[in-house]
């Protein structure tokens, strides 16, 4: 078994079959790499439960929220189906235009060039025509944490 | 346990959010009854720590009761609230970074104690008290960033997929893949370094 097919199996554990389950076992043996990284994924496991144990709420929890619900009208039913399918299409012709539109002026963020790429809102050519490079892997990982690393 | 609530495990989500709907309380409790352990384990894990985790699961409750006609009939309630407590989470650390609290997070000598009795002796865990374990674990989890760490509770403790870890923090499929590679690189990096400071390797 080489590294790469045991750090598979450690990520997939418990469901792996006895003989792989016994490479594993002999390739952990003699590789001091992948022994650790078994040993702090279970360590990992262990530290989650530590931190987050099975808890029932206090006895006060229920008749707290039975009092909060109280105050408040009961829950309405959803939207009608024609509501609920128009919204999101109207979202989404907005984001595409609005998408569109902040491609054009100037060179695209690679997320937006990677989501109009995905979407089929434009194609490679298109980026060759704007004189505009198609974002690489690497770049749209990059911009995809950058925007989410905005929120805590 | 509270014996006014309802906990009928007999009957499905989609039966008791029907009569939860028509006004029923009781039902609506059964949900809670049943849904309180994961809410719970998720605000605690993702707030790594805070005396505020009762009052936030209490909150997302009531939010869900509020939005429970948006549940769509046969979809998974698990997941749903969730999302909701991850986002009540992430308002909550705003609030807190916006006051300029911050979480202790330098381990004593103690818990450099306790991770090494984590390290090397699991069968001695049960030893170590079990508030001072949780104690090392808010420590180590909680310096990894918010989302980081929500993503390696969904994850690892609640064994969600990649694909419906991504529906409730509302993020891409691969922004969940790196932050779960960043989360376990950034926990492999302080176990090796509780290992280094106890002498031992990991």
């Amino acid at each position: 078994m080489k590294c790469r097919e045991a750090r598979q199996a450690i990520a997939q554990r418990g469901v792996m079959t006895s003989p792989v389950a016994n490479e594993l076992s002999v390739h952990l043996r003699d590789c001091p790499g992948c022994a650790a990284m078994a040993r702090s994924d279970r360590l990992t496991r262990l530290l989650l439960e530590a931190l987050t144990p099975d808890e029932q709420p206090s006895p006060d929890f229920f008749a707290r929220l039975r009092a909060r619900l109280r105050e408040v009208a009961p829950p309405a039913s959803g939207s009608p189906f024609w509501v609920k399918a128009l919204v999101p299409t109207l979202a989404s012709l907005t984001l595409m235009l609005g998408s569109i539109a902040y491609l054009l002026p100037t060179p695209a963020s690679p997320a937006v060039s990677f989501h109009l790429l995905h979407a089929g809102a434009v194609t490679p050519e298109t980026f060759a025509v704007l004189g505009i490079p198609p974002p690489t892997r690497d770049q749209v990982l990059a911009s995809v944490l950058e925007v989410e690393e905005q929120v805590p | 346990m509270n014996s006014n609530v309802e906990d009928r495990p007999g009957i499905a989500d989609g039966e008791l959010v029907a009569r939860a709907l028509r006004g029923d309380q009781i039902a609506f409790e059964g949900l809670v009854q049943r849904y309180s352990p994961l809410v719970f384990r998720v605000v605690r894990g993702v707030l790594a720590g805070s005396a505020e985790v009762e009052d936030i699961a209490q909150e997302v409750f009531f939010r869900a009761y509020r939005s429970l006609g948006q549940v769509e009939a046969g979809s998974r309630l698990g997941p749903w609230l969730a999302r909701i407590a991850v986002n009540l989470c992430y308002d909550h650390l705003r609030r807190l970074r916006r006051r300029g609290e911050r979480s202790f997070s330098e381990l004593t000598r103690e818990e450099v104690g306790a991770v090494d009795t984590l390290l090397h002796d699991e069968t001695a865990l049960h030893a170590v008290e079990r508030l001072f374990l949780r104690d090392v674990a808010e420590r180590l989890v909680g310096r990894l960033a918010p989302k980081d760490r929500a993503v390696l509770l969904l994850k690892e403790r609640e064994g969600m997929d990649t694909r419906e870890v991504a529906g409730v923090l509302g993020c891409s499929e691969t922004a969940v893949r790196l932050r779960l590679f960043r989360a376990r690189r950034t926990l492999r990096k302080l176990l090796a370094e509780g290992a280094h400071w106890t002498g031992r390797d990991l």
